[in-house]
């Protein structure tokens, strides 16, 4: 068996209860609509903070208030539960272990690399849960299905997902993941308008947020090499 | 000429080492040895590239240390702390370890499960803590390692286990030529199995080379002064006195001593190899 396969069985065993606590969270998020998106569509949209989005027709708007509303919350909680760095143990940072880890025969790069390889894929798979859960529902209740704003606000938010888990695994480098979550707060403040209209108010007006695409990327190339810096000129054990 | 498996020189570090030389020879078991705080975990860490060395150089298998990982297709490492993932069960450890190493012993795998008795659906962190050492043996043995290197191996484990830990650690190198180098405070388990050995002293070699060597270089002396009131030859000045007797350690046979005790009025009355204790001993206390 390769490194790989190994490093994602490894992942697999560290994750596992996480995975599941994931994707009962992306079901969830499918299922269920919020009190404040039962209300009118022109009640719900002032909670909402937005107007009311043109390119989505009449129909199926509450449908996709009911998942695009959530999306903010979504981002930040699969995030945190996915966060880690492949290196030290998830909220065991300072956990012995990490000697067993690097003394395997697999770089450090491979496996920070490997690890978040795997919570893309999670990411992406808890996404995908969600919306498939979420046309469902939408399907069984007789609403119409707004396809394109809903899959774009869902791509966009495990973009953001990746983004933050990226950000926050690196920080976990440096710090303890219960100070990393406290960190994590003051910017889930600060980026909350910033998740609202890149992953819910521009798609459901047909645009798409190209400079928000390019920083989440940034962001998640920068904490990437951080997280492989740190791995190199660290101490462990 | 065959290079050394390990090869330190003028290791340095803000704690630990501090300027260290030594080497261990291919095919040895190597006993790694100190007081606490001399440097020795320290030392292993940095020649595993969990830790950075501050100056001189480390190699393992003539690559240098922490440049690559590859190196631990043939390097086995158990650490003083031997605590497995918190999340993994016994048999999952197993399966990971074992998926990372074609050349995996599974025949050994079996021997050692049923000869430590280690129940493979307990989760790591309920083993006990000669469990955990057994399992880490386990997992360290079984990837068949040229090179093993172990921090404080028999830490927590019983005597039955402690002997066979040592049992196996001759294994390695009679079956397969592994060379092992293992740190420890039991100064009789090293002097069991041994055939070189390495004393540290505040972050610097005391003592290097094969222990039949060292033994022969340190004799266990007990003189007799014939007079009272005469002065200890220099030699013997930081001898052990008391009253007539004095005790210390010389490299000469009782033979060569009496010569050159000739005509100083103290005769040589006994003379023994020294046990690896009382080498140990005499180092930490003098050198």
């Amino acid at each position: 068996m390769t490194g790989s396969t190994m490093l994602s069985y490894k992942y697999w065993l560290e994750f596992r209860l996480r995975l599941l606590v994931v994707a009962a969270y992306a079901i969830w998020t499918g299922v269920i609509t919020p009190e404040w998106a039962k209300l009118s569509p022109a009640v719900a949209n002032e909670l909402l903070g937005t107007r009311l989005p043109q390119s989505i027709e009449p129909e199926s708007l509450s449908a996709w208030v009911a998942l695009a509303g959530q999306m903010s919350f979504f981002t930040w909680a699969i995030a945190l539960c996915l966060m880690g760095n492949g290196l030290r143990t998830a909220f065991l940072p300072r956990h012995p272990s990490i000697s067993y880890t690097l003394t395997l025969p697999v770089s450090r790069s491979r496996l920070i690399s490997t690890h978040q390889a795997l919570n893309c894929a999670s990411a992406l798979i808890a996404a995908a849960l969600t919306l498939a859960v979420r046309f469902a529902a939408t399907w069984w209740s007789g609403d119409r299905i707004p396809f394109i704003p809903l899959g774009v606000s869902i791509a966009l938010s495990t973009l953001f997902v990746i983004a933050w888990n990226t950000l926050l695994s690196a920080l976990s480098m440096v710090m303890h993941e219960l100070w990393t979550i406290l960190v994590a707060l003051p910017i889930f403040v600060i980026s909350n308008r910033w998740i609202w209209v890149t992953v819910t108010a521009l798609p459901a007006y047909g645009e798409f947020p190209w400079l928000s695409v390019a920083a989440l990327l940034s962001i998640t190339a920068l904490a990437l090499a951080f997280s492989l810096h740190q791995s190199r000129e660290q101490e462990f054990g | 000429m065959i290079s050394p498996a390990i090869e330190v020189h003028g290791l340095t570090k803000s704690y630990g080492p501090n300027g260290l030389t030594f080497s261990v020879p291919h095919g040895s078991i190597c006993g790694f040895l100190g007081p606490n705080g001399s440097g020795k975990t320290t030392t292993l860490r940095i020649l595993m590239g969990l830790a950075h060395a501050g100056g001189g150089s480390a190699s393992i298998l003539g690559v240098p240390a922490g440049t690559s990982h590859e190196i631990f297709r043939k390097v086995a490492f158990v650490p003083e702390v031997k605590d497995l993932y918190p999340f993994a069960r016994v048999e999952e450890m197993i399966r990971l370890t074992r998926g990372f190493y074609p050349n995996w012993d599974h025949s050994l795998e079996r021997r050692l499960i049923d000869e430590f008795e280690i129940s493979l659906r307990m989760k790591c962190p309920k083993l006990s803590k000669g469990t955990k050492a057994k399992l880490y043996l386990l997992l360290a043995l079984c990837r068949r390692p040229e090179l093993l290197v172990l921090d404080e191996p028999t830490e927590g484990l019983d005597p039955i286990a402690i002997e066979q830990t040592l049992r196996l650690l001759v294994e390695q190198v009679a079956e397969r030529g592994a060379t092992v180098f293992f740190s420890s405070h039991q100064l009789p388990e090293v002097e069991q199995v041994a055939d070189y050995v390495v004393m540290i002293k505040r972050g610097h070699c005391v003592v290097e080379g094969e222990l039949d060597g060292i033994k022969q270089c340190y004799r266990r002396v007990r003189c007799v002064v014939e007079r009272t009131d005469a002065d200890l030859p220099r030699s013997l000045a930081n001898w052990r006195r008391e009253g007539r007797f004095v005790t210390g350690f010389s490299a000469d046979d009782a033979d060569t001593l009496s010569q050159r005790l000739a005509g100083t009025g103290v005769a040589v009355l006994e003379s023994e190899p020294a046990t690896l204790k009382e080498i140990f001993f005499e180092q930490m206390e003098h050198a």
